[in-house]
């Protein structure tokens, strides 16, 4: 037993021993923490010259006496408990770590050999014998003393053990067929074998999946393979096998699967999230009613963050008008289902849903669903009903939302002051930096209103950057040169550039440029020209931009973002 | 010239005018004119903005025929450079800070150097750098490498046949990317046997030791460990990390011995290898007991750290560099020049070296305080100098097969780099002809 396992079994022990105070384990250790050994050692001894198998205070001693360096002094009490009780354990263990301690190879063998012969069934004395000469560097004597374990436990019984020795010698095929020994001859090794082979590096991964799975016509290694993959952020794959290996029973396949589920909520991937609803939409069909709903609606809700919205309006479509009668499950589980149908695109669903449920919603649950719907609304192009979904609600998160509201309809003025409300950490922090950049984008706009602006940009935030383009561009032209012209130009050169339209940008942030090179649009410009040449492969062209860029705008925020390109176009370090 | 010698030189050039003839050795600013014209101060300390690229700047200073000085222990090691455009242009697009320094601050400048353990070294020559790396070694695998282009120090690669040919004379400086001198691909046969690299690793050595009329792998690294020692003995300077330090050395005493696994070779390893060492023809170490298991990817107990020996592996901790007097011993000064005195460790196939299996002699540059380990040593052999580092990537410190390289543009202020490109620089002290 570990020394910290021994420390827990002595609190708990502690608690229990009505002792006097001198011979109070607890105060004991309490004197062990204060780093006075001596005293405690001999509130140790007094007990176990009362009681010789009071394993707390032979472990306390076993403790005090390595501080002290006197470990030796350790084993009179040793030989006293062994001769009450010899077939006890624990005490077999202090006696093996003492002599492990204090006296070299052949007194670890003696103690290991009458530890084995006391306690013949058990594999554990080879396992801290072999363990023991591991540490030491002898790898062939620790193999050595597992095959003396494996000839007389049987190979089973220590497969577990040999596996964790070589893993700790980074042997990991070998620990892998181990494991799988183990698995196969006691099913409830898996989760012990998956948390071992997890730490698998990956250049060994395949090799360790391929032992694992054998040949892999066994249901109980192809889960096993299924617990390592998953392990491995390799959720889809893990899902494949599992799913083909599930039992016929059900009630067990349903754990099975919702086991899964749940680990794979650990990982936030698109991958984890789709291989959920995968698992969670098997696990509806392995249940009934309001279960199979809620795992319906679960299975949904992982498609969408997924972003697989097809299959998400596909398992929304098979569930009831609304399955749980269950107080206090309807509400939350009704807020999930809202949130998925705005998602898939069902908005006018979704606000019926909230209408039918507001009452019963918790205030928080109804704040979020009103954002949420009126943002789908937003990015519907129905900006009035999406006001309309917020009604008077003056949260900061509101708040944004009526900014961008007021911003596609070209309101600058309203806007501006609505962004300025919903401050810095409204709304997600993606959002949130993406509101910062519009309002330094209309801040430099030089007048109250602008609509076709409005209508670009709403353009863009519905996702069509070439319609979206053309408009911001004709909306630039109409501003004055230092008015905004340039930075919107800029900033319709920059949306082209993230689309891949290299050719519609160029020009652009030309223009903006040519507008006003010394204005705060210009070195934004500037980088944006020569990340294009960087990733058409014009290196000589992005150099002299980038240079131009940190020569000329020395201030600019952009340059440490300049040097760092100008590296990766120069192949000093290496492209992320 | 012997490290003594040397280094009496170099006290005496603070004491006498520039030395004529034979070999010039590091010369204190005192040798110049005074005052100077004006000056770029390029600070070594916490207002560096890019410590990395500080060397580069300096380096292409000196291959532009000019002519830096490294002021030691002031403000973290800082560069003298004239103020000339292409300097200062240099500098604004590598965002390395410089601070102009008129004549009268160079002036005040060499006064306080002159009071406290600092001292001023000229640097006159950029030294021709040459890198020991395979030629189909992955660009970002090595540290040096990564530091030496982010800096901007332009380098060849050489490896076993221009070695052997005796190609190390054209170069001033040689760094031994972490090859395994006992021929036996770092031990990683077994655990990454069939992965492609190591395949490829395998095919590329046999056919190169197969060219050279050598019999394996092992006594092709065998014998281009001869010709970097001879390299070294001949007056260059060699730098090494990870387990190009340990194995140069395992191979150089292992003349006749065979220490290569099976695997490697075809023969196993010689049972009796430890005792049969000849450590007086290594560099830095002595008395190492080898590891004979093949599976463990460990060469000796020269290395305290183990990373590949989880029985005997040991955590990572922090090492700290030495403060030597800048006026008596400026080449360990110049090799620790950095912003920070202690630095956290990193691991490496070799991430350490036992301080019991140093040779007498040997300068230990930084250890890890109350541990049985030093990082950092040098030292010198015939007329040139080995300096050796242990661990793999200073930014990186539990590196593994197959992990992302390490962008400098996110470390550039990292004290590990700074160690390497030390001694990039060291070499520009110390003007010399290298024999050919």
């Amino acid at each position: 037993m570990a020394v910290r396992s021994a420390l827990a079994v002595l609190l708990l022990a502690a608690g229990a021993l009505p002792a006097p105070a001198q011979t109070n384990p607890a105060t004991a250790l309490e004197l062990e923490r204060q780093g006075r050994y001596e005293d405690a050692g001999r509130i140790y001894r007094t007990v176990l010259q009362a009681e010789p198998l009071n394993v707390v205070a032979l472990f306390g001693l076993e403790r005090v006496y390595a501080e002290l360096e006197r470990l030796d002094a350790v084993m009179p009490y040793v030989r006293r408990a062994l001769a009450q009780q010899p077939a006890h354990g624990l005490v077999r263990e202090v006696q093996f770590r003492v002599w492990t301690a204090v006296g070299g190879a052949d007194s670890a063998a003696a103690a290991a050999r009458g530890w084995i012969a006391a306690l013949p069934e058990s594999a554990l004395p080879y396992r801290e014998w072999a363990l023991w000469l591991a540490r030491r560097g002898d790898g062939a004597a620790a193999r050595r003393v597992m095959d003396l374990g494996r000839s007389r436990l049987g190979v089973a019984a220590i497969a577990p053990h040999a596996a964790g020795l070589h893993v700790a010698s980074g042997e990991w095929a070998l620990a892998a067929g181990e494991w799988r020994l183990a698995v196969q001859a006691d099913e409830s090794q898996l989760r012990p074998a998956s948390a071992d082979l997890a730490r698998t590096p990956p250049p060994w991964r395949d090799a360790v999946l391929r032992i694992v799975l054998g040949r892999g016509l066994d249901p109980d290694e192809r889960r096993f393979a299924s617990e390592l993959l998953l392990e491995w952020a390799r959720p889809e794959e893990a899902w494949t096998l599992l799913e083909a290996s599930l039992p016929r029973d059900p009630a067990r396949a349903a754990g099975l699967v919702r086991r899964f589920a749940e680990q794979a909520r650990r990982q936030a991937t698109p991958e984890a999230a789709r291989a959920r609803g995968f698992a969670l939409e098997r696990l509806a069909g392995l249940t009934d009613g309001a279960e199979a709903a809620r795992a319906r609606l679960e299975a949904a809700r992982a498609f969408a963050d997924a972003g697989e919205l097809r299959a998400a309006e596909r398992l929304l479509d098979r569930l009831p008008a609304w399955p749980s009668d269950r107080p206090g499950d309807g509400p939350a589980a009704m807020a999930t289902f809202i949130r998925v149908l705005a998602d898939a695109g069902r908005v006018a669903e979704a606000e019926e849903r909230y209408r039918e449920w507001e009452a019963r919603l918790s205030p928080n649950d109804a704040a979020a669903l009103r954002e949420t719907l009126a943002w789908a609304w937003v990015l519907h192009g129905e900006l009035d009903r999406g006001e309309r979904a917020l009604g008077r609600d003056s949260t900061v998160g509101a708040a944004a939302i009526f900014g961008w509201i007021a911003l596609y309809r070209g309101e600058l003025e309203e806007a501006r002051e609505r962004f300025r409300t919903a401050g810095p950490y409204a709304r997600s922090r993606e959002e949130a930096t993406r509101r910062s950049r519009i309002l330094a984008l209309i801040e430099r706009v030089a007048a109250p209103r602008a609509p076709e602006l409005g209508r670009g940009l709403l353009v863009l935030a519905r996702g069509d950057t070439a319609d979206a383009v053309t408009t911001l561009a004709v909306a630039a032209r109409r501003l004055p040169a230092t008015g905004g012209r340039a930075d919107v130009l800029a900033f319709a050169g920059e949306a082209a550039t993230h689309a891949g339209a290299y050719a519609l940008a160029i020009p652009l942030l030309q223009e903006a440029l040519g507008a006003d090179s010394a204005g705060p649009a210009a070195p934004g410009a500037v980088y944006t020209l020569a990340a294009i040449a960087a990733a058409r492969g014009e290196h000589l062209e992005a150099v002299a931009r980038l240079e131009q860029l940190i020569l000329s705008y020395p201030e600019s925020a952009l340059v440490p973002q300049a040097r760092r390109l100008l590296d990766q176009v120069r192949g000093t370090i290496p492209s992320s | 010239m012997k490290r003594r010698s040397f280094l009496a030189a170099l006290a005496a050039s603070l004491a006498w005018p520039r030395r004529s003839g034979g070999q010039a050795v590091a010369r204190s600013v005192w040798d110049h004119d005074r005052p100077t014209a004006q000056s770029l101060l390029v600070p070594m300390d916490d207002r560096q903005s890019d410590h990395l690229k500080a060397y580069g700047i300096t380096y292409r200073a000196l291959t532009r025929g000019g002519t830096a000085e490294w002021l030691l222990n002031h403000r973290g090691g800082s560069f003298l450079l004239p103020d000339d455009a292409a300097t200062r242009r240099e500098a604004a697009l590598a965002g390395v800070s410089v601070e102009t320094a008129s004549a009268v601050r160079v002036v005040d400048l060499r006064g306080t150097i002159q009071a406290g353990n600092m001292d001023a070294v000229l640097l006159e020559k950029a030294p021709k750098v040459a890198v020991y790396a395979p030629p189909n070694a992955a660009p970002w695998d090595d540290a040096v490498t990564m530091a030496l282009q982010y800096a901007g120090i332009e380098f060849a690669k050489v490896w076993d046949p221009e070695v052997v040919a005796g190609r190390l004379t054209d170069y001033e400086w040689l760094h031994l990317h972490h090859e395994d001198f006992t021929g036996q691909f770092s031990k990683f046969f077994l655990t990454y046997s069939g992965s492609p690299w190591l395949t490829e690793m395998v095919r590329l050595n046999t056919t190169t030791a197969r060219a050279l009329g050598l019999a394996s792998v092992a006594d092709l690294k065998k014998a281009v460990a001869r010709g970097i020692r001879t390299y070294v003995e001949q007056g260059g300077f060699l730098f090494a990390m990870c387990t190009a330090t340990e194995t140069i050395d395992i191979a150089l005493a292992a003349e006749g011995v065979d220490v290569a696994a099976q695997y490697s070779d075809g023969t196993p390893m010689d049972p009796d290898a430890t005792r049969r060492m000849r450590w007086d023809r290594s560099l830095a170490f002595q008395g190492a007991r080898l590891e004979t298991s093949p599976a463990i990817a460990s060469f000796s107990d020269i290395d305290g750290h183990q990373v590949n020996n989880p029985p005997r592996r040991q955590p990572l901790g922090a090492f700290q560099l030495f403060n030597f007097s800048a006026k008596i011993d400026p080449v360990p000064t110049m090799l620790v020049q950095s912003h920070r005195r202690v630095i956290p460790d990193f691991y490496g196939l070799t991430t350490s070296f036992m301080r019991e299996r140093l040779k007498p002699g040997v300068t230990v540059l930084a250890d890890e305080q109350g541990a049985p380990w030093v990082k950092y040593v040098h030292g010198e052999h015939g007329k040139g100098t080995w300096t050796f580092l242990g661990g793999h990537d200073p930014e990186d410190p539990q590196h593994q097969i197959g992990d992302p390289p390490t962008d400098l543009s996110l470390h550039p202020n990292s004290p590990g780099y700074r160690l390497i490109l030390n001694n990039v620089l060291f070499p520009a002290a110390k003007k010399r002809e290298l024999k050919t």
